[in-house]
This record gives structure tokens, C-alpha cells and sequence, in this order.
């Protein structure tokens, strides 16, 4: 009895599971979350994409980027995606330990640090999807959890309306591009934007322009490109998150000439603070000391000026990270992702 | 012989007859033409505007876009965000964009609202407060627009950082 009331549980929990075009949906995820994403993912796979964008195809690295392509792409880097509520304790199959994952942020890229930390603890470690064990041997096992901003529906506007859809898939590309990476570039991690940025000391920035920012402004651009469906206001809209994201990819000057302002910041307000004690001082030795200081203020700010203004004439470009993949994975054809969303849009 | 003779002498006197009165029809249009003057439709006094009603609506409408300029996102309401809102871009920053497309949709639709459209766009690429990302769409529409709206604003004059600049011509 037991066991076929524990067989009935399982054969739940794994019949909730849904997969479309090769990508598996926890139970976890809402059910009109779930139609959303099959929705946007079939978007992608049959829109007509006319108009090219050199640019976006080096980064991505296609010849074509027509919707198949894309779909390809996305399921080389996402197999499984996970609801908001799901229960982030980690297995470790071995000896069965569960533990938390600290993972912040929205749309999540789970895979990404849950690989770092087997490779760093050396265990393997994974997850129970509905009853499948999952092993992270590499970030590109692609495991994605939804987070809440994914589903504000900005504007008010539809779930189905353009710019949502377009908005979704460029924070999959986003999520997508965490599960790259080797070594140094592993997950293509956010770093914490320095302080004259207006994401001051957030993890919303990152310093190589093929990292996740500019993947799915990039990928965005070439929907929008595309998209003869949306409406004047909707592109706006959309070419303002464009230029957000492309925003946050510093240049590796950039964090030097924040230092460097900042410092001329402070010097000017001591040597400002010299000057007046210098009128004011009546001691003939005292103004002699006074002034060689704010003499030598003067050389360091000197310094600064020329430093800030060779920085800002020619600025160090940003980095181009090593994009392969780590750890074990196999790679989908573009033959086998297609057969596998020809399949799920006809059996709806 | 004969037979043939007979009909050229019929075809050219159909023929000068239909030519008679093909003249004389044309004769008839253009007297009936200069008989009666075609009606010329003229406006309405009361329909030109005045001087003070095109001055008045300048000043409403220059009114509701410095107001606009004033609602669009800043720096400062980015601080107030959390890093989970901010990791993509936060939902006031896409509803600044979608305000800015209103503003050229109307100019768009209304040629005389175009001016004004411009030196909001410009007045949005300088305001140092206003979120980078937007001031970037604005210099890049200034840019677009002007060209092909032929409208004429002095924007070697604006006060646009480069890097503001730069972004902007990103989307393109």
C-alpha cells in the first residue's frame, strides 16, 4: 500500500514537470508562467529575422541567426528552469547532505555557482527536479530560476504583448551566458559597479563586453530589429533597456578614474582648507609651512589632472573573456534542438 | 475600281465628320469652362489662429513637457531600488523610456509640437540627475529626429558628456 501510495506521489510530481523545445519546467513553476515561456520560446524559434546584426552574431558566435539558431544557442546553456518557491536545498549525492544555496538576484542561473562550489569542494553535487536527479558537472547542465521581476508585467502592459516577450527572452540570454565561461570567466559573474555609477557598490556591472550584459542587450537589439509588431512606444521602451545594459559594461579605466576624481576630490578640499588658514595665519613660519604644503598639493593635483585627462582621451578597452565552457557537457546539434521544438509546437 | 473609290470617299467623310465635331465639342467645354469660374474654397476668418492662441498653446504645451522632464527616473530613485530590482533594468527606467516615445509619437501626429519635442529631448540629454540610460535615448532621438523633422536647435551647444553621447549611439 505504501509503496503504491509513494509510486502515485512520484508519478505526480514527475508528470508536473513539463518540457517544450528541450527545455524541462519544474513544478514549481506557475502553470501560466510555464504557457509564457513556451509562448516566448516559440516566438524566438519562428520570427523572421530579416534584419542582421553583425555585432550580435560575433558575440554569439553564429554565422546565421535565424530563430532556429537561437533556440540552439539557448538550449546549449538552459535545460531546466525552476519556479520562484523552489526549495533551494542542495543534494549532495554522495552522502546526502542538504544545504542552502545563498544565490541573490532575480532570474537566476543556478547551475553557474553550484558548479563553482562542487569544483571547489570537490564533491558532486545537484539537484531533485520532480524526481530527477540532476548532477552539475559543468554550468552548461543549465538550471534557471525564475525570480520575481521576470513576470512584472512592465507597463501594465500584456504577458503576451511584444515588448514582455522581448524583454523575457534577452533576460534568458542573460541567464544563458552564466553558464559559460572557464577559469577566470566561469559564469561570466556581475562585479560591483564602482562608486560614481548610478548602480553604485550593486553587482549590476561587469567589465568584459561579451559577458552577460551586453549578451542580452545585444540580443535584444536584434529582436527589436526584427520585431514588426511592436509599437513606437514599446521600442522606446526597449531601446532604453538596451542602453541600461550596455551601461553597466565598465571599462577597465573606469574604476581608475573614479579613484583618481575622488582622490582630487579630497586634495582639493584640504588645499582649499590650506589657502584659508594661510590669510588668516599671522606667524611668519607658520605661512612658510603653509604654503610649501599647498605647493606640493598643487603638483599632486597636477598629477591627477594629466593622469585623468590621458585616461579619458584614450580609456583601456573593456576585456573579451574566454566564453568555452567547463566541465563535462554535450553539446545539442542544431538538428536535434530543432526536432525537438518542431515536436513540442506540433503536439500542442 | 469603283467599289473601292466609293468607300475611301465614305471613310473620309466619316472621318472629316468626326473630326467637325470633335472641335466643335472641345469648343462648347471651353466656353462652358469660362462661363462658369470654378468656386475657390476659402478658409474662414474665424478658422487662422491668432497670434495669442499660438502663443498660448506654446506655452502649455512647453509647460506639459517640462513637467514630463521632471517625472522622468533619476539617479537618485535608482539608490532606493534593491540589487534584485536592479539586475535588469528596473521597471521606472523602461516607463521613462515609454514616456519619451509618447512625447515623439504626439510630435510625430503634430508638426507644431515637433520644436518643443526637440529641446526636451535635449533638455533630457543634459539633465545630470535624470538616469543615464534615458538622457542616451533622448540625445540619440534629438539626433534622428531633427534631420527628419527639419527642425533647427543649436545642439553644438548642449552640454552632453561624451560617454553619454557614445552610449546613445549604441542602440543604432
Amino acid at each position: 500500500m505504501k509503496f503504491i501510495f509513494f509510486s502515485l506521489i512520484l508519478s505526480f510530481n514527475v508528470l508536473a514537470a513539463e518540457e517544450f523545445g528541450g527545455i524541462t519546467f519544474h513544478s514549481s513553476v506557475e502553470p501560466q508562467q510555464t504557457e509564457a515561456f513556451k509562448n516566448d520560446l516559440k516566438y524566438l524559434f519562428q520570427s523572421n529575422y530579416y534584419r542582421s546584426d553583425k555585432e550580435f552574431l560575433g558575440l554569439v558566435k553564429m554565422p546565421t541567426a535565424k530563430g532556429p539558431d537561437l533556440h540552439n544557442w539557448l538550449l546549449n546553456r538552459i535545460k531546466f528552469i525552476v519556479g520562484e518557491n523552489y526549495s533551494r536545498e542542495v543534494s549532495y549525492f554522495l552522502d546526502h547532505r542538504n544545504t542552502e544555496l545563498d544565490i541573490r538576484t532575480g532570474m537566476s542561473n543556478l547551475s553557474g555557482n553550484l558548479y563553482r562550489r562542487s569544483r571547489d569542494e570537490n564533491r558532486p553535487m545537484g539537484l531533485n527536479l520532480d524526481g530527477i536527479k540532476v548532477v552539475v558537472e559543468s554550468p552548461r547542465v543549465g538550471i534557471l530560476q525564475v525570480g520575481p521581476a521576470l513576470f512584472t508585467n512592465v507597463l501594465n502592459s500584456e504577458l503576451y504583448s511584444p515588448l514582455n516577450i522581448l524583454r523575457r527572452l534577452s533576460i534568458l540570454f542573460h541567464e544563458a551566458r552564466h553558464s559559460d565561461g572557464n577559469g577566470k570567466s566561469l559564469a561570466f559573474s556581475h562585479i560591483n559597479c564602482p562608486r560614481d555609477h548610478y548602480f553604485k557598490n550593486m553587482a549590476a556591472c561587469e567589465f568584459s563586453t561579451n559577458g552577460s550584459y551586453t549578451v542580452g542587450a545585444l540580443a535584444l537589439r536584434y529582436m527589436l530589429k526584427n520585431c514588426s509588431q511592436c509599437s513606437e512606444q514599446e521600442k522606446l521602451a526597449i531601446e532604453t533597456s538596451i542602453l541600461d545594459y550596455l551601461g553597466r559594461v565598465l571599462r577597465e579605466s573606469d574604476f581608475q578614474l573614479t579613484e583618481l576624481k575622488l582622490n582630487r576630490k579630497y586634495f582639493i578640499k584640504v588645499m582649499s582648507s590650506y589657502q584659508d588658514m594661510l590669510a588668516k595665519e599671522k606667524v611668519q613660519a607658520n605661512k612658510d609651512r603653509y604654503a610649501q604644503e599647498i605647493e606640493r598639493l598643487n603638483l599632486k593635483l597636477e598629477g591627477f589632472n594629466s593622469q585623468i585627462k590621458t585616461l579619458e582621451a584614450a580609456p583601456k578597452p573593456s576585456l573579451v573573456y574566454d566564453d568555452a565552457p567547463e566541465g563535462k557537457w554535450t553539446p545539442m546539434s542544431l538538428k536535434e534542438s530543432t526536432q525537438l521544438m518542431k515536436r513540442s509546437i506540433n503536439a500542442q | 475600281m469603283r467599289n473601292r473609290q466609293k468607300l475611301i470617299i465614305v471613310m473620309a467623310a466619316l472621318g472629316f465628320i468626326l473630326t467637325a465635331y470633335s472641335l466643335l465639342k472641345s469648343q462648347e467645354t471651353s466656353t462652358t469652362i469660362a462661363a462658369t469660374p470654378k468656386k475657390i474654397e476659402s478658409a474662414s476668418v474665424e478658422d487662422i489662429p491668432s497670434a495669442k492662441e499660438v502663443i498660448e498653446s506654446k506655452v502649455i504645451l512647453s509647460t506639459e513637457l517640462e513637467k514630463s522632464l521632471k517625472e522622468l527616473p533619476t539617479v537618485d530613485d535608482l539608490q532606493t531600488l534593491t540589487e534584485e530590482e536592479v539586475h535588469h533594468t528596473p521597471e521606472i527606467v523602461i516607463e521613462g523610456g515609454r514616456r519619451v516615445g509618447q512625447i515623439l509619437e504626439e510630435a510625430e501626429n503634430h508638426q507644431e509640437r515637433r520644436q518643443e519635442t526637440i529641446k526636451f529631448l535635449v533638455e533630457c540629454a543634459e539633465s545630470k540627475n535624470v538616469v543615464p540610460a534615458i538622457r542616451a535615448l533622448c540625445w540619440n532621438k534629438t539626433l534622428v529626429k531633427i534631420p527628419v523633422w527639419k527642425v533647427f536647435y543649436p545642439i553644438s551647444e548642449a552640454e552632453v558628456p561624451q560617454e553619454i553621447q557614445e552610449l546613445g549611439l549604441k542602440i543604432n
